[in-house]
C-alpha cells in the first residue's frame, strides 16, 4: 500500500516514498507517534527530515524503534491528512507525492499505456 | 512442511516395497501367479514421482520452500515474510503491475511473478560476479544496480506515464544479506 501522506523521495533505494506513519494507536502503546518509513526499503526516520540520522528494522521482525511494536502492525498505518495535522507534521509533507484516493494498480501488457 | 505429493511418491514406495516383499510368499503359500517387480524399476519410478513431486512444489515453477513461509532462489536469494504486505513476495507483486498515480516512477517488471522472479534471480547472479553491476552497502543493507543488458520492464507511476512508459533495462536490488528487501526495474 501506497503513504497516503510522504515528505520525500527515499534518498537511500531511490524508489520509494518516505511516507508519514502513524504508531501507537491501541492500548500497547502509552502515546501516539510518528516515524518516517520508505515503504520500498523500510528505511527509518525519527524525525519529518531525510537528513537526519536513519535506521533499518530487523528484516526478520521488523519494529517501531521507539515502541518496539510490530512495524506493521495493527497499532499503527499511513497516516491520513487528520493524523498527520496531530503529529504536528503537516508543514513537513508534499503534498504532490500525496496517493490518489483512486490509487489502483493496472496491469500493461507489453510495457505501453 | 510436507506436500500430498511428497506423501504420495513416499507412500507408493512402500506399497512397492511391501508388494516385491509379499510377492513370492503369497504365490508360494496361495499357489498364485503375481508377477515380480523388477528392482530398478520400482525405484525408476519412485524416483520420478519424486522429481515430479520436487517440480510441482517450485513456487512460481522457480522458488522452494525450504522452511514455512520462506522461499530459495536458485540464485540463493531468500524470500521471507516481512514488509507491509506480510511477506516479501507480496511486496515485491506491487512490481508487476503499474500503479499510474504513484507520485515519481514505478518500476514494473515484465511477465508477472514469474517474469520478476527469473529477472531478480539473473541479477543477482551478476551482482554476485560484479557484471554490471554496482553496489553500495549500507549498514547491514546492500543495494545493487544491476545493468541487464535488454529490456526487463518499463517504468511507470506518474514519471512513466508523462513520459510514455519508457523500458527498463536496470534492476535495482536492496538486499540484508542473501534476504530480499525489495527490488524494482530502472
Amino acid at each position: 500500500m501506497t503513504p497516503k501522506h510522504s515528505i520525500d523521495f527515499c534518498p537511500i533505494c531511490g524508489g520509494g516514498l518516505c511516507g508519514v506513519r502513524i504508531c501507537g494507536l491501541d492500548e500497547t502503546t502509552p502515546h501516539l507517534h510518528g516515524l518516517i518509513v520508505c515503504d520500498e526499503c523500510e528505511a527509518i526516520w525519527l524525525e519529518p527530515d531525510i537528513s537526519s540520522p536513519y535506521q533499518y528494522p530487523d528484516s526478520n521482525d521488523s519494529r517501531c524503534p521507539i515502541c518496539s511494536q510490530p512495524l506493521w502492525g495493527n497499532q499503527s498505518h499511513w497516516a491520513d491528512g487528520e493524523e498527520v495535522e496531530r503529529l504536528g507534521w503537516k508543514g513537513y509533507t508534499n503534498p504532490n507525492l500525496d496517493a490518489f484516493d483512486d490509487d489502483e494498480e493496472m496491469t500493461i501488457d507489453g510495457g505501453t499505456a | 512442511m510436507m506436500k500430498k505429493s511428497s506423501i504420495g511418491a513416499i507412500a507408493l514406495a512402500m506399497l512397492l516395497g511391501i508388494y516385491s516383499f509379499a510377492q513370492p510368499v503369497l504365490n508360494q503359500r496361495f499357489g498364485w501367479d503375481l508377477p515380480p517387480l523388477k528392482a530398478d524399476q520400482s525405484a525408476h519410478i519412485a524416483d520420478a514421482r519424486d522429481n515430479r513431486a520436487d517440480d510441482s512444489e517450485l513456487l512460481y515453477d522457480l522458488l522452494r520452500e525450504v522452511s514455512p513461509k520462506r522461499y530459495m532462489s536458485p540464485e540463493g536469494l531468500q524470500y521471507t515474510p516481512g514488509s507491509a504486505e506480510g511477506h516479501r513476495l507480496e511486496h515485491l507483486r506491487r512490481h508487476t503491475a503499474d500503479i499510474p498515480s504513484r507520485a515519481g516512477s514505478h518500476g514494473v517488471f515484465d511477465g508477472g511473478m514469474e517474469g520478476a522472479l527469473k529477472t531478480i534471480d539473473k541479477a543477482y547472479g551478476r551482482a554476485k560476479k560484479g557484471q554490471r553491476t554496482t553496489r553500495t552497502v549500507d549498514d547491514n543493507r546492500t543495494i545493487y544496480t544491476v545493468d541487464m543488458g535488454g529490456r526487463i520492464g518499463f517504468v511507470g507511476g506518474q514519471n512513466g506515464k508523462q513520459k510514455r512508459n519508457p523500458m527498463a533495462r536496470r534492476v535495482r536490488l536492496v538486499l540484508e544479506g542473501d534476504r530480499f528487501i525489495t527490488a524494482f526495474p530502472l
